[in-house]
């Protein structure tokens, strides 16, 4: 599964597209972390409103990309969030970790 | 916790032979954003649909009596239940076909488009009052027997299958869950099933996943792998018990590990909590079940949850 990525200055953005909830679509966003990380980027942008499921193991995912950053000072931010994905966030306390890029 | 069901936009069946009134009824709901299914009459095609679930049905007065029409109205038991829309002209108005019990109301295809757009706003105005108010929900609510399901799985079956609870699909087809609902459930205990196989049957530790190679691959999914590929944990079962009786859903996971002891998820520092690497599955069963339960030292959860019909609690 790939997510197109997108680099606009100094941010890189990936789009996630399906559910977040396994390990083909966490492969996917491993892999789209890595190809704008190894680019030098440093602050990323995770656009998940194509996103309808996710579960602990993409927020395991979501989570292995914030500490990678934070590892060298970088940021992790989201695009604005809805519904299911929105709750499940709140629910595991994201939203206070992940700044919203409006 | 926003409140984001009422979001989701009905779903309508279109039952018109006549082209230019099919386009009129498609373009106006398109644009308010219904989601919808149109079918010309003929009873040679298009059956399938008869399977799917609408909100609404708009049909032509003149395929009112037609096989599928009558099987579609039998099929929702009370007939009434769907609201049915019927479009007639000068001749079905003679008849009278549109006065069945279950019919919501008319539209006079002879009218001017704009006439008719405006009866259609008025309808969606009418039909989101009653779904606000649960009216409708309610008139689709069936009765659901109480039923057990019981299947058992081997490592490797279950964490290939997307298991998707059957009963909670029938629950939800009885109008006790809505679809939010049912998919905040089926993910709950899909974290249960990916606990038990995880933690129990192939016995990985959430430490794992955080020891992670060059490229990020961490040590959990890579020994997940090796696992599944030995037949020692591979070949070992998880039993998956489904039980509905009145209100009470009733799922019991078992598995065949050394047991799961359920960490203390309850750290007063958000970071901290949100970083551990454990919890997260925990917390998302806790927060959409009643009850959770451990037995068998850990190789055994129940999970409850009390669905109530609207009005019943």
């Amino acid at each position: 599964m790939d997510f197109p990525t997108e680099i606009i200055g100094e941010k890189g953005y990936i789009r996630v597209e399906g559910d977040l909830d396994s390990e083909p679509s966490g492969e996917g966003l491993r892999k789209a972390f890595n190809d704008i990380f190894d680019k030098g980027k440093r602050t990323i942008v995770l656009d998940l409103s194509g996103v309808q499921i996710i579960n602990s193991y993409g927020i395991g995912k979501v989570l292995m990309c914030y500490k990678r950053l934070k590892a060298e000072d970088g940021v992790l931010m989201v695009k604005p969030l809805h519904g299911f994905v929105k709750e499940t966030f709140e629910l595991l306390l994201l939203d206070k970790l992940l700044p919203v890029e409006e | 916790m926003e409140n984001y069901l009422q979001d989701i936009q009905p779903s309508l069946l279109i039952v018109d032979p006549d082209e230019h009134m099919r386009f009129i009824l498609e373009s106006f709901f398109s644009r308010v954003g219904w989601s919808l299914q149109s079918w010309d009459g003929d009873c040679s095609t298009n059956q399938d649909c008869y399977q799917q679930k609408f909100d609404l049905v708009i049909a032509d007065a003149i395929v009112l009596d037609t096989e599928y029409i009558t099987q579609l109205r039998e099929k929702r038991e009370s007939s009434s239940l769907i609201p049915f829309v019927v479009l007639i002209d000068s001749q079905t108005k003679a008849d009278g076909i549109a006065n069945a019990e279950d019919v919501w109301c008319c539209i006079d295809k002879e009218s001017e488009a704009k006439a008719i757009e405006s009866s259609l706003e008025c309808l969606v105005t009418e039909f989101k009052r009653l779904r606000t108010d649960g009216s409708i929900a309610q008139r689709q609510r069936r009765p659901v027997e109480a039923s057990v399901i019981t299947e058992s799985f081997s490592s490797k079956e279950i964490a290939e299958l997307n298991y998707d609870f059957p009963l909670l699909v029938q629950l939800e087809n009885a109008g006790l869950l809505n679809l939010n609902e049912r998919l905040r459930l089926q993910l709950a205990l899909q974290e249960a099933i990916a606990n038990s196989l995880e933690h129990g049957n192939l016995e990985l530790l959430s430490e794992w996943k955080e020891v992670t190679d060059s490229d990020g691959v961490d040590k959990f999914t890579t020994i997940k792998k090796e696992r599944l590929s030995d037949p020692y944990y591979s070949e070992r079962i998880i039993t998956i018990l489904s039980d509905f009786d009145c209100s009470r859903l009733l799922i019991r996971i078992t598995d065949q590990g050394k047991g799961f002891k359920a960490p203390d998820v309850h750290s007063s520092l958000v970071k901290e909590r949100t970083l551990a690497v454990f919890g997260r599955g925990l917390a998302i069963i806790n927060n959409a079940m009643d009850e959770v339960m451990y037995a068998l030292e850990g190789r055994q959860v129940t999970l409850i949850k009390r669905i109530f019909a609207q009005g019943d609690e």
